[in-house]
């Protein structure tokens, strides 16, 4: 079932770079337990105890005797308990998964898991959230673990969740899995937890930005402007303001004099420039990342004010500040989709139905 | 030590491990499947191993040396199980090896499951070898251990499995969940028994018998053998251990103890303190015609037969009739007791005198293996005897000739094939024959002799458990000597002893007997028990054309001594009674009880087809779902929440338009739902909007509803009619 | 006819097919509240307001916010008098029962928060002197939705001080041809007051604070609440300022109904108005701000069971 996704090469000279997003191959044991809705999973233990569960059974067939009959008995109650009781707990499971942090792609980001035990009567042990592993390049998370948690009862838990590529993305195909009570069997149900999140360029730590720095590369720099930055508002005049940034309207208007704030910025101004391309082209996505890592160096560490340009447009006035990085990464992240929503939406909804 | 008072969910598993495993072993070893020393040398070692602190890695050299010595083991165990044929006792052996090698290794959660999973193999071996009660007993211990191990050590797994952090969290929450962790075991325990108890009942047993044919016997080992020490009998004569359960099949008068001499073997030989069986009497049992044989029109028994002509019969109304004694009357009745006899290390069954016939009722394909001889002695032997207990029904006639009878006979010479039973023993001084003679000076006949000789013992000498030794015994005097001429008291075998010797003194054929004597009763399980302290010996005489008759020269509250013997004798007669039913329902479950439980329930067997009475399954069925449907109710009864009379109105409104097919979405208010029923046209939306308005006013308001404003609620519920005197159509 | 219908009435009488709006202004007002209308100019916002004030016979002041608006044009200046030698506070527009603060976002953060501030502690402070506003206070502010460079979009922090948000939207094609067709139909006459005094209103609002909040629907709300921090689409979720401002919208709703008690209908019809605003979505970069939140809260609102 594995589909290649077109556009998605991985390029050889990269070794972080993630592999095509789909289907892994499974082991026909697998696939075929959990054909036509089934999730179950035989483990190594479990066939072991199956295989012990035979031959008891086959010694008591063979020779009458009670008291195998008896521990058999037990064996199959065993095993049926295992898959009521790991049923149960599949199902009782509730969790949800909210990203914490900023995501940058291949890096870990924060990630809270909240695991909630949907039954009013029953406990619900030894459940963990983790990557559903019939999935693959999608990204990754760690898993969490549940040892119990009372009726109703919720508990949150830090990870991390890594995601392989910007965009909008659904985070990573997780599923609830229990192995409980004795490892015997593995139930998985998927979490249906449908929020998209947005994955930023990966960055790279550029060293030695600051003014006049040789490591800016391309871009235009709009030098020094004179009365620099935004309009903040006004203000009465003190001595020392400079007369040209009176404001005579509201001079005018209030009787006395009045000068122009403005907000404080860098003394650079530099616009960046992206070509035009599409998600998913190697160079362009490398191109990007180098953009977004210089963008954020320059504004985190070199007090530029950094502007966009795409294909020519302006689509980022200059401007520093953390809110500034916040809307180039914004606009990187999602840059160069056709579409603005995730491009692996039609492969999760695919996910959804398989 | 740390693994006492588990703090952290790993010594808790090394403690989980180490009690299943102990639990198996044990189980094992009360089976007689483990020996002495093995079971030390595990001991020793398993306490080693957790002695040892426990490296976090198994060295590569160690595990080449453990490699190397359980495939040593493996070898040797091979040779022993088919060149020496100890099947059962290498694989024990080997499986011990093996859990000492996991006990040295047990770091991780695979070594913990192969731990648990050689406790179930020692289990499921403890299974076919250990018959006794406190197999179910340890089963019941072992099994909550196992599924909590089991449990712990899957929460490890998952630990180890998802990494350090998970590892981390899981060990610090250490065994703080543990409460809710034993609900966990009590639910998979209940599945479990449930399913054991299915499974019981339910499952045919074929006992198709395949693989079965070896052995596991180890033979018979000690007690009733080919020799008695004289003195051996004192010592086991407060020893309450049950040997046997008796219950009569034919009428007996229920009285507290029966007084059957239940004889098990037969020796003619006394030489110096010891009995034993002579040379001359082995070869005349290989030679002799008295055989056992089907009885005639009863083939399950076997009834002994002198030149093929069976010494009892089956008469025409089924029972079981002796031969008369010559010249005394028709055939008698006989008694008919099934037994079921401990492994006692005897390859003997024993029975009343005399024993006429025998049937084995086994109760396990295993058991079934067993064949039984008699010989001319009228002992029953179980060569090859399967270890555990062992079933069968005896026939034996109680009543003996009269002494007028054996006084008819005279005092006859003896034939040759008589000698050995006459033999002196050449240990004995000429002193006891004088004193033999001196007793039976005026006796004519031999029955006589035996009464003289009888209440000489009975009159001069009294019974006790101590034998202090007299200076001629310590001299090297034969000990029947000191109680003869020196102390004068003793215990049964010497009195046996003393009347047999005395009599082959004055040409009388005699021969010792050993077995039991008499059986108490149970009234809580209602059968007959014989314990340890009721072995007894006793003496036969032989007289011609009657045979060997039984006398018994212990005066009689010797022969009862050991009824003292059980410190609480209710809680030992309950506890009897457990396990004889635990032997005879649980153990002894076949087939055929299946089929008889089928039965019950109205499915027949008729021959190879099964016939259903449809009417009495139906009522099982019917009366099965009304019991879980009351559990059910039940149960959601204790589960359902007192509502507020008004919300109940409305929740009973809201069932009934579900009915028709209007549901309420779980975050629609009663007034939102009455308008989207009217926006869908639904006919009965006008009312409802009149309910949900008085409806919502009651249900948000400060104070609970009056009376009053129920009953007008409940008269705008009704007026609601879901399914409408119209029916919404695609018009609407 | 209570007092309330005819303030209804009476604004309604005036600005024809806005009925949902007039109901939340006049809820706002009993609720004790400022109102946040967000909406393209011309659409009768100003007659809104002037109307309210009208009815409740209370003053009315509009300011309309630029880049220039200066705190003092606010809340007024200390002026000195020389002939008295001491400072007199000129009281700003401020100063009145209803204030119509007219696109906000154009004026500049500092006098933003000026504004801001009076709403929250209903007193101006100037030069270390505190003044007392009128009561009722009540703002009306209005936003432009269209986000263009030269504005200041009121931060969540701030935009958490109205009690609701509506937008006003155009007309209803009928009523907006009537108007077109005769312009006689728009009357700039002022309105009688329909209160006997403003301190009227005062007595409706403690009335309306008395409305009986059941247990069940207190859960309720504090479900929906927490949701709308627990929703991964969610960046910020809702207050427990905001919560209670809910809370205390649905109460007026209830006593504008005449009603002892709230229903699950007044905290869901409220709640768009009362939650949406204060929340900020995930997806802050994308598109239209209010549409995308509103929506959420719908999500919300569809997704948290209420007890039956």
């Amino acid at each position: 079932m594995a589909r290649a996704r077109k556009g998605r090469d991985p390029r050889p000279e990269d070794g972080a770079t993630p592999s095509p997003a789909g289907r892994r191959k499974l082991s026909w044991m697998r696939r075929w337990l959990s054909a036509r809705g089934r999730s179950i999973e035989i483990t190594k233990a479990g066939f072991v105890f199956i295989s012990l569960t035979l031959a008891v059974g086959f010694a008591a067939i063979n020779s009458g005797s009670n008291l195998l009959h008896v521990i058999f008995g037990v064996q199959l109650g065993v095993i049926v308990a295992s898959g009521m009781l790991s049923e149960r707990m599949v199902t009782r499971t509730g969790a949800r998964r909210v990203v914490t942090s900023p995501l940058f792609a291949g890096a870990p980001g924060a990630l809270r898991v909240d695991t909630h035990n949907r039954s009013e009567r029953g406990v619900l042990y030894s459940v963990s959230i983790e990557d559903d592993d019939r999935f693959e390049g999608y990204g990754s998370m760690g898993p969490v673990f549940t040892l119990a948690l009372g009726p109703d009862e919720q508990q949150s838990q830090h990870t991390s969740v890594t995601l392989p590529r910007r965009g909008r993305h659904r985070l990573p195909p997780a599923v609830a899995v229990t192995r409980f009570p004795f490892g015997l069997f593995v139930k998985r149900k998927e979490i249906d937890d449908a929020a998209e999140v947005l994955v930023y360029p990966r960055i790279r730590p550029i060293p030695g930005i600051g003014r006049g720095s040789a490591v800016l590369g391309e871009g235009e720099s709009a030098g020094k402007i004179a009365r620099a930055g935004e309009f903040y508002g006004l203000d009465e005049w003190r001595r020392g303001h400079e007369l040209r940034r009176v404001h005579w309207p509201a001079t005018a208007r209030r009787g006395k004099l009045v000068v122009c704030d403005f907000e404080g910025e860098g003394d650079h101004t530099w616009i960046l420039e992206l070509g035009s391309g599409r998600a998913g082209e190697p160079a362009y996505e490398a191109a990007i990342e180098d953009l977004a890592s210089r963008a954020v160096s320059a504004l985190r560490e070199g007090g530029f004010a950094v502007g966009l340009r795409v294909a020519g447009e302006l689509v980022l006035p200059a401007a520093s500040g953390a809110a500034q990085e916040r809307r180039l990464l914004d606009l990187l992240a999602t840059v160069g989709f056709e579409d603005p929503r995730d491009p692996t939406e039609s492969d999760a909804t695919q996910r959804r139905v398989a | 030590m740390s693994l006492l008072r588990p703090r952290g969910l790993r010594e808790l598993r090394d403690l989980l491990s180490v009690l299943q495993i102990v639990i198996a072993v044990m189980a094992v070893a009360l089976g007689g499947g483990a020996s002495n020393l093995a079971l030390l040398g595990a001991f020793i070692l398993g306490v080693l191993a957790f002695v040892r602190p426990l490296p976090a890695e198994t060295s590569r050299g160690a595990q080449r040396a453990w490699t190397l010595l359980v495939f040593i083991a493996l070898v040797s165990s091979l040779v022993r199980a088919f060149a020496r044929a100890e099947f059962l006792d290498a694989g024990i052996d080997f499986l011990l090896l093996l859990v000492v090698q996991r006990f040295f290794n047990r770091q991780r959660t695979r070594e913990h499951l192969q731990l648990l999973m050689l406790g179930s193999m020692l289990m499921t071996i403890a299974s076919a070898i250990n018959a006794d009660l406190n197999y179910p007993l340890l089963l019941t211990l072992y099994l909550p251990t196992v599924f909590l191990a089991l449990i712990v050590n899957h929460l490890l797994g998952e630990a180890e499995r998802l990494g350090a952090r998970v590892e981390h969290a899981l060990i610090r929450r250490g065994t703080q969940d543990l409460p809710l962790l034993y609900r966990a075991v009590l639910q998979v325990a209940a599945v479990a028994g449930v399913g054991a108890l299915l499974v019981f009942v339910l499952f045919p047993r074929f006992g198709v018998g395949a693989f079965l044919h070896g052995s596991l016997s180890r033979g018979a080992t000690s007690g009733f053998g080919h020799e008695v020490q004289l003195g051996g009998f004192g010592r086991i004569k407060t020893d309450a251990t049950v040997v046997m359960r008796l219950e009569p099949q034919s009428p007996v008068p229920v009285s507290d103890r029966l007084t059957w001499h239940l004889r098990g073997n037969t020796l003619d030989r006394y030489e110096a303190g010891r009995w034993f069986q002579s040379e001359e009497v082995d070869a005349m049992r290989v030679s002799s015609q008295v055989r056992l044989m089907p009885m005639p029109g009863a083939y399950a028994y076997q009834v002994f037969a002198d030149d093929r002509v069976p010494v009892a019969v089956r008469a025409n109304d089924g029972q079981i009739v002796a031969q008369p004694f010559p010249g005394e009357g028709s055939a008698r009745p006989t008694l008919r007791v099934l037994v079921q006899l401990e492994d006692i290390g005897t390859d003997r069954l024993f029975a009343a005198s005399q024993p006429l016939a025998v049937r084995l009722a086994p109760r396990s394909p295993i058991e079934g293996q067993n064949r039984v001889y008699g010989d001319f002695e009228r002992q029953l032997v179980v060569p090859r005897k399967q270890p555990g207990p062992i079933q069968y029904e005896f026939v034996s006639r109680i009543d003996r000739p009269s002494a007028r009878t054996l006084a008819q006979l005279g005092d006859p010479l003896p034939g040759p094939e008589f000698s050995p039973y006459l033999r002196r023993a050449k240990s004995l001084s000429p002193e006891v024959g004088e004193l033999a003679r001196s007793i039976t000076a005026n006796a004519k006949t031999r029955i006589a002799k035996v009464q003289a000789v009888h209440e000489y013992l009975q009159a001069n000498y009294s019974y006790s458990l101590d034998q202090p030794q007299s200076d001629r015994v310590a001299a090297g005097a034969d000990p029947l000597e000191g109680f003869l001429f020196d102390t004068h008291e003793g215990h049964c075998e010497y009195f046996a002893t003393a009347m047999a010797v005395l009599l082959r003194e004055v040409g009388v054929p005699t021969r010792n007997v050993n077995g039991f004597y008499g059986a108490h009763y149970n009234d809580i399980g209602e059968f007959y028990v014989v314990r340890q302290a009721d072995a007894h010996s006793w003496v036969e005489v032989y007289f011609e054309a009657y045979g060997w008759v039984t006398f018994d020269p212990t005066p009689p509250d010797g022969r009862t001594a050991g009824d003292e013997a059980p410190f609480w004798p209710g809680l030992a007669n309950m506890v009897e009674a457990i396990r004889n039913a635990y032997l005879s329902y649980i153990v002894g479950f076949d087939l055929n009880t299946q089929f008889s439980v089928l039965e019950k329930v109205g499915v027949e067997r008729r021959g190879m087809s099964i016939q259903v009475d449809w009417r009495r399954l139906g009522a099982v069925a019917l009366g099965l779902l009304l019991l879980g449907a009351a559990i059910r109710w039940l149960r959601r009864r204790s589960r359902h929440v007192v509502r507020a009379p008004h919300i109940e109105i409305y929740e009973k409104l809201l069932a009934r338009l579900a009915k028709a097919g209007v549901k309420r979405r779980p975050e629609e208010s009663a007034q939102a739902l009455a308008r989207r029923l009217a926006s869908e046209g639904h006919p009965a939306a006008e009312e409802l909007a009149a309910f949900a308005r008085r409806y919502e006013s009651l249900r948000y308001a400060a104070t609970a509803p009056s009376p009053a404003a129920l009953a007008e609620l409940t008269k705008l519920s009704t007026a609601v009619r879901p399914g409408g005197a119209k029916t919404p159509g695609p018009g609407h | 006819m209570s007092h309330l219908e005819r303030i209804v009435d009476a604004v309604a009488g005036r600005i024809r097919g806005k009925a949902q709006v007039i109901e939340l202004s006049v809820l706002t007002m009993i609720a004790g509240g400022h109102l946040l209308i967000e909406d393209i100019p011309g659409v009768g916002k100003s007659t809104l307001a002037r109307s309210l004030a009208q009815v409740i016979g209370g003053s009315f002041a509009r300011v309309q916010f630029t880049s220039d608006l200066l705190p003092g044009d606010l809340v007024g200046v200390n002026v000195w008098r020389a002939k008295q030698e001491r400072f007199e506070f000129r009281r700003g527009p401020l100063f009145a029962n209803v204030v119509l603060a007219d696109e906000v976002n154009r004026a500049p953060p500092r006098t933003q928060s000026a504004l801001l501030e009076a709403m929250a502690e209903q007193t101006v402070s100037l030069d270390g002197e505190t003044h007392p506003l009128p009561s009722p206070f009540i703002v009306l502010a209005t936003q432009n939705p269209e986000e263009h460079h030269g504005t200041y979009p009121l931060p969540e922090s701030q935009r958490d001080r109205f009690m609701l948000r509506v937008s006003m939207g155009y007309a209803d094609a009928e009523i907006e041809t009537a108007l077109l067709q005769d312009p006689k139909t728009r009357d700039d006459a002022p309105l009688p007051a329909v209160l006997p005094s403003v301190e009227a209103l005062a007595d409706m609002q403690r009335a309306a604070e008395a409305v009986f909040v059941h247990l069940d629907l207190a859960r309720y709300a504090q479900a929906v609440v927490q949701a709308t921090r627990e929703a991964p689409s969610i960046r910020l979720g809702v207050s427990t300022r905001g919560a209670l401002a809910w809370i205390a919208a649905a109460r007026a709703r209830a006593f504008m109904r005449g009603r002892e008690a709230i229903l699950p209908e007044d905290l869901q019809e409220l709640a768009v108005s009362a939650l949406a605003h204060r929340i900020l979505p995930s997806q802050s970069s994308a598109g239209d701000h209010g549409r995308v939140a509103d929506e959420l809260v719908r999500d919300i609102l569809a997704r948290v069971p209420l007890p039956t």
